[in-house]
């Protein structure tokens, strides 16, 4: 038995470091032939970490949404005023602010459903946020 | 490997544009370093992934401009590997409270110290690890030092020296090794 308990440990750890130098230095071919051998084809591989790293960011995006939208609720519920709007014009307001902002759209997609386009329920709900920051509150969509 | 970060950080949708631009080529080196890094500690290799992706997504872990992705991703990898290995090294455990205690049916406190016989244990399988390693290549005296020397963090150059291979000759030693224990250890090394 070693004197110092995490010894072998850290050797294998060192290994292990010196295997990623290895690999991270590996010219494409080689590396390509590797994973071919331990995981077989490498355009599947690479659907399924493209597929991992979406769903990441797609369950990122909502716990931000989640999280702004709690932070909402919570303004509201303290302030405990009701905002009453033109939905149609908000609507439309919403539909231009997005035409004009493919960032915002693309976000938004992304927020959305792994992707697809935000549903109903979604748009209303961020018209609603939205009229909750005061963003339509220039006089014309407030009634 | 270390970063340091000298240089300010991309943002979020630049770091989700260049991972969405990465090759297959690195998709497959990024799921090998995953591999290696998961390997000893019974951690899945995409979890690892995971998390790298979303702490650097989220910006809890900085991504400097003048650092590869990939290389970026590995070195979060290896920090989130690192982390969890503490947490296991420092896991609670219960200890009993003292004979003398006066209150019966007491629940014993957590102590954050290592369990010692745990540690015994953990540090005898590892080093059953590192025996069937080096038992990989008996025969060949050349792989044993350069195993034995980069578990000991010796540098490609003094290995060389010591081995007196030239550099393609260390090279493609070095892949021997690697690729042998990739085989015979492909889910972990396991004593």
């Amino acid at each position: 038995m070693t004197k110092d308990p995490n010894k072998n440990r850290e050797a294998l750890d060192r290994l292990a470091d010196s295997f990623v130098d290895d690999v991270l230095r590996l010219p494409d071919d080689e590396i390509l032939a590797e994973v071919k051998e331990d995981y077989g084809d490498p355009d599947e591989l690479t659907k399924i970490m493209r597929a991992l790293f979406e769903r990441t960011i797609s369950e990122e995006g909502k716990v931000r949404l989640a999280a702004v939208k709690k932070a909402i609720a919570d303004v509201h519920k303290r302030s405990g005023h009701i905002i009453h709007i033109d939905r149609a014009a908000a609507r439309q307001r919403y539909e231009g602010m997005i035409a004009n902002d493919q960032d915002l759209s693309a976000k938004l997609t992304l927020a959305a459903r792994d992707g697809e386009k935000q549903s109903e329920r979604d748009i209303e709900s961020a018209i609603e946020d939205l009229a909750e920051l005061g963003v339509f509150d220039d006089g014309n969509d407030k009634k | 490997m270390s970063i340091k970060e000298t240089v300010s950080p991309r943002t979020q949708d630049e770091f989700a544009d260049s991972i969405r631009r990465l090759t297959a080529a690195d998709w497959g080196r990024l799921r090998k370093v995953a591999g290696y890094y998961a390997r000893s500690w019974s951690i899945e290799p995409d979890d690892l992934l995971q998390e790298a992706f979303r702490r650097a997504f989220a910006g809890s872990r900085k991504w400097p401009a003048n650092v590869d992705v990939v290389k970026f991703l590995a070195e979060a990898v290896r920090s989130i590997a690192n982390g969890e290995k503490e947490k296991a090294g420092t896991r609670p455990v219960f200890v009993p409270i003292s004979n003398f205690s006066e209150v019966e049916n007491s629940v014993d406190p957590p102590d954050s110290r290592p369990n010692v016989e745990q540690s015994l244990q953990d540090e005898q399988e590892v080093a059953k690890i590192k025996t069937a390693l080096l038992a990989l290549f008996q025969g060949d005296e050349i792989a044993q030092i350069i195993l034995e020397g980069r578990m000991e963090n010796m540098q490609g150059d003094e290995l060389r020296e010591l081995t007196g291979l030239d550099s393609t000759a260390y090279e493609s030693k070095c892949k021997l090794i690697r690729r042998r224990i990739d085989k015979k250890f492909p889910d972990g090394w396991k004593p």
